[in-house]
């Protein structure tokens, strides 16, 4: 994985960025130590923690994507400290985040929470009732951190096994001081009826920075998990280094949805990995608006014979925006196959790049795979840049790429001007339609959600 | 690599050429020296030996008015254009090698509408071959070139076009047997202008060519077809890039190739579109079969975008022969070679028309014996 994560080939990457190296001062062993003292961890998890550090202090940046060079570390141990108080008022939220909470409709005590400024949000209500009825199946739906400490042996199994810490820089970084995020195990054969929520588990410090999601599904089982919400997500670090690592066991099937609206002062760098084991399948759905500058390229290693992944994913990249976001598809078993369709609209000056890795092994005979990219750009101050790497390793694969860039053409507008719309509703229309089949696969509640966001969007990027 | 070029090389090199020429290609020395050579991950250069250098390669050319390069001297026309070099390419070690150590090039000049060039270059006997060559488009006329460099130990060349208003180029590339071969290629597009650039490739060991063209004036139009064949361990690393720079240009990058035995492909092509240059059309597609379990083809389309007034696309595939195709001619009486033989040749055919309607039954000839002079 080492390998394929550096795209640092002589003309794969465009952007020549000058990157400096940079460690946080102050992140030491100490820190670290009374992290995992107020979690109360068992030793293998500080022992891992420190090992992550040792790795984050040797790496340098990515010599690729955005260009993280303003990236201040240095508030990050203030951040981590678990007993510093860390209440700031909703005044410090800045105005825009607050005005799109009031269009979105969010309610007063969530917006608190999802601002930072809140107490815990009182989930609990919610949460019980479908806690009783996951744990009459058997299903283990645990914030990290009690996962750790009820499950010890469950968890060291699996834990940072499939991302390794030597993975990246932020990878290691997160090893060292990941908080929060959810533990999903589902027994064999247990189909979850319910989609299951990370948005119940927030609250821990650091949860929204550092999150780590552990998924293991056993042989046969299915299960559907939702991370974040369309609401703008503010916090002071403006660092978020998560982490998503799924298990798919032979003949399960996973699906993970991801809808990311981090404040727009926020660098996303995050990392997940999915495994799929024989006549497994993994999904995909992602919808990215937030953040200031994003690297994430989630990636699916379909290792058993059979396996299959998918990923379908619409980044919106406005004003100050530079997404650089990508599926990752490796093939490592005979007959796999996957499918990526990634659209972007760039806005208002935005930057949206699709950096995409297909890679057939030698071994995986009898696999198909096909790639589409699309963009719309909305003006001609915005970019967007493909740049899908397809790599054939047998004669016996079926490889398909296309992408398309183009942008609303005048005669769509008046055709549905002529029918009684105004322009800003004929765009919205437009726009609409390129992301319906991926809205098509989100819950009513975050399809509800995301219309309103990209009117919200594009109502400021069009003005 | 332990040995590089040095100054006794340039000194060899410089032997015939004009003091003006020498004193150029001198100020580039210390520039070359000090630059590395690439580490490429996807051709392995740790294999690169650099041959001895000849004094002066034998190039067969066919053009009346073409000039030497070597022998240019102060204040032509020619020497100021050749010192224009961009200095992109495939590494600039390549591109600083073909300048600082070419014994031989030419400088070549349309004339009229039927300009014909033809440089022959390289079999058996010639172990190295780094040229340096310019050619010049003028104002609404035309040129054919054709360069055919043909198994040399090793080859190192920049080819530079300046294509004025209005002017047509049509270029035919065949490059086959090289052991280790670098090939830079510049096109510098006027308004109005066009190019239509063919490249054969089969490469001996490492082939890894480089073509840019520079759309920079309103409705120039160049294409880049490349058809490949490779077999044994060698590898074709090639990149074409389509810089748009100015309104209502077109490109078009094709790719098409066939893999034998642990053959490998890489196919870059990078589409550019600078803002400004709107009502643009450009593509790219590429598709490669590969005949083996070991053969390997990797693809890397790009489009860099900051122009919203545009139609830009790529298109690839990759895979195996169609199954189906292979039987009905099998149903038919063809043995199965021979049938991968004619679904081969059906691949190729597109092309091989193209050359022989552009440059005649001739070269069709020659770049169809290259590509299907492997039996499966």
């Amino acid at each position: 994985m080492t390998d394929l994560e550096k795209n640092e080939d002589r003309f794969d990457i465009k952007v020549n960025v000058k990157y400096r190296k940079r460690t946080a001062p102050g992140l030491g062993p100490a820190i670290i130590r009374e992290i995992s003292e107020s979690k109360e961890e068992p030793e293998w998890m500080l022992e891992h923690r420190l090992k992550c550090l040792e790795i984050f202090q040797t790496w340098h940046d990515p010599r690729f994507g955005v260009d993280v060079s303003d990236l201040d570390l240095g508030n990050i141990v203030a951040y981590l400290r678990p007993d510093v108080d860390k209440a700031r008022s909703w005044e410090d939220v800045p105005e825009e985040i607050r005005e799109a909470f009031e269009k979105l409709g969010i309610p007063e005590a969530e917006r608190k929470v999802l601002a930072g400024v809140g107490a815990q949000y009182d989930s609990e209500a919610v949460y019980q009732s479908i806690k009783r009825e996951l744990e009459s199946l058997g299903v283990i739906f645990l914030d990290m951190e009690s996962a750790v400490r009820q499950y010890p042996e469950l968890v060291k199994e699996y834990f940072m096994q499939i991302v390794k810490p030597t993975l990246h820089k932020y990878a290691a970084l997160h090893g060292a001081v990941w908080s929060g995020g959810s533990f999903v195990y589902v027994p064999r054969g247990v189909k979850v009826p319910l989609p299951l929520q990370g948005y119940f588990m927030m609250g821990s410090p650091g949860s929204g920075q550092f999150e780590h999601t552990l998924i293991i599904a056993e042989e046969g089982s299915e299960v559907s998990y939702i991370e974040g919400c369309s609401a703008p997500r503010y916090n002071v670090l403006n660092l978020h280094a998560g982490m998503v690592e799924i298990l798919v066991k032979p003949g399960a099937k996973v699906k993970y949805v991801t809808i990311q609206n981090w404040s727009k002062n926020t660098y996303n760098l995050n990392t997940k990995v999915a495994v799929v084991e024989e006549d497994g399948t993994m999904e995909w759905v992602s919808g990215s608006f937030g953040s200031m500058k994003t690297m994430l390229y989630p990636a699916s290693i379909l290792k058993g014979a059979g396996a299959s992944a998918s990923f379908l994913s619409i980044t919106y990249a406005g004003k100050g925006q530079h997404l650089d976001t990508g599926a990752k598809m490796i093939h490592t078993a005979p007959n796999t196959s996957s499918v990526v369709d990634a659209r972007s609209i760039s806005a208002g000056g935005g930057w949206a790049f699709y950096r995409g890795l297909l890679h057939i092994a030698r071994e995986a005979r009898g696999s198909k795979a096909s790639v589409r990219c699309s963009s719309l750009m909305l003006d001609n101050e915005s970019r967007a840049d493909t740049l899908p790497i397809i790599e054939v390793l047998n004669d016996k694969a079926d490889v398909g790429h296309e992408a398309r860039i183009g942008r609303i053409s005048e005669e769509q507008i008046y055709y549905l001007m002529a029918r009684g719309l105004s322009e800003a509703q004929a765009r919205e229309l437009i726009v609409r339609g390129f992301f319906e089949p991926i809205a098509k696969e989100l819950p009513i509640e975050y399809a509800v959600e995301l219309n309103r966001l990209i009117a919200l969007e594009l109502e400021s990027s069009i003005g | 690599m332990e040995h590089d070029f040095n100054v006794e090389t340039f000194e060899k090199t410089s032997r015939y050429s004009s003091p003006q020429w020498k004193a150029y290609k001198a100020s580039l020395l210390d520039e070359y020296t000090t630059t590395g050579f690439p580490a490429w991950r996807r051709s392995k250069l740790a294999r690169l030996e650099l041959p001895p250098l000849e004094e002066e390669p034998q190039l067969e050319i066919e053009h009346a008015g073409a000039v030497s390069i070597t022998k240019l001297e102060e204040s032509s026309e020619a020497l100021e254009l050749a010192k224009k070099t961009e200095f992109e390419g495939s590494d600039k070690k390549f591109v600083l090698q073909s300048v600082v150590f070419n014994s031989s090039g030419i400088f070549a000049v349309s004339e009229g509408n039927d300009g014909f060039v033809a440089i022959k270059v390289g079999k058996k006997t010639q172990k190295s071959v780094l040229l340096h060559n310019v050619f010049l488009v003028r104002k609404g006329s035309r040129l054919k070139v054709v360069n055919l460099l043909e198994s040399a130990s090793y080859v190192s060349v920049l080819n530079r076009y300046i294509v004025e208003e209005g002017g047509e180029l049509s270029v035919l590339n065949i490059r086959m047997g090289n052991t280790f071969s670098f090939t830079n290629e510049i096109y510098r597009v006027a308004s109005s202008a066009k190019v239509n650039s063919y490249s054969i490739d089969k490469p001996g060991d490492v082939h890894a060519p480089f073509a840019l063209s520079l759309l920079e004036g309103r409705g120039a139009s160049t294409r880049f077809n490349n058809t490949f064949t490779a077999s044994g361990s060698s590898i074709v690393d090639s990149m074409y890039v389509m810089r748009h720079r100015a309104a209502e240009t077109h490109g078009k990058i094709e790719g098409s190739g066939v893999l034998f035995d642990s053959a490998r492909s890489v196919f870059r092509g990078n589409i550019e579109i600078a803002k400004g240059s709107i009502n643009t059309e450009t593509g790219e597609s590429v598709n490669v079969v590969l005949l083996s379990p070991q053969a390997r083809a990797d693809s890397i389309p790009a489009l860099f975008v900051e122009e919203n007034e545009v139609t830009a696309s790529h298109a690839a595939s990759v895979g195996a022969l169609n199954e189906e195709g292979l039987y009905y001619l099998m149903t038919r009486g063809l043995d199965e070679n021979s049938a991968i033989r004619l679904v081969v040749r059906g691949i190729f055919e597109p092309t091989l028309q193209d050359i022989g309607s552009e440059f005649g039954s001739r070269w069709q000839e020659v770049a169809e014996s290259v590509l299907t002079g492997k039996s499966p």
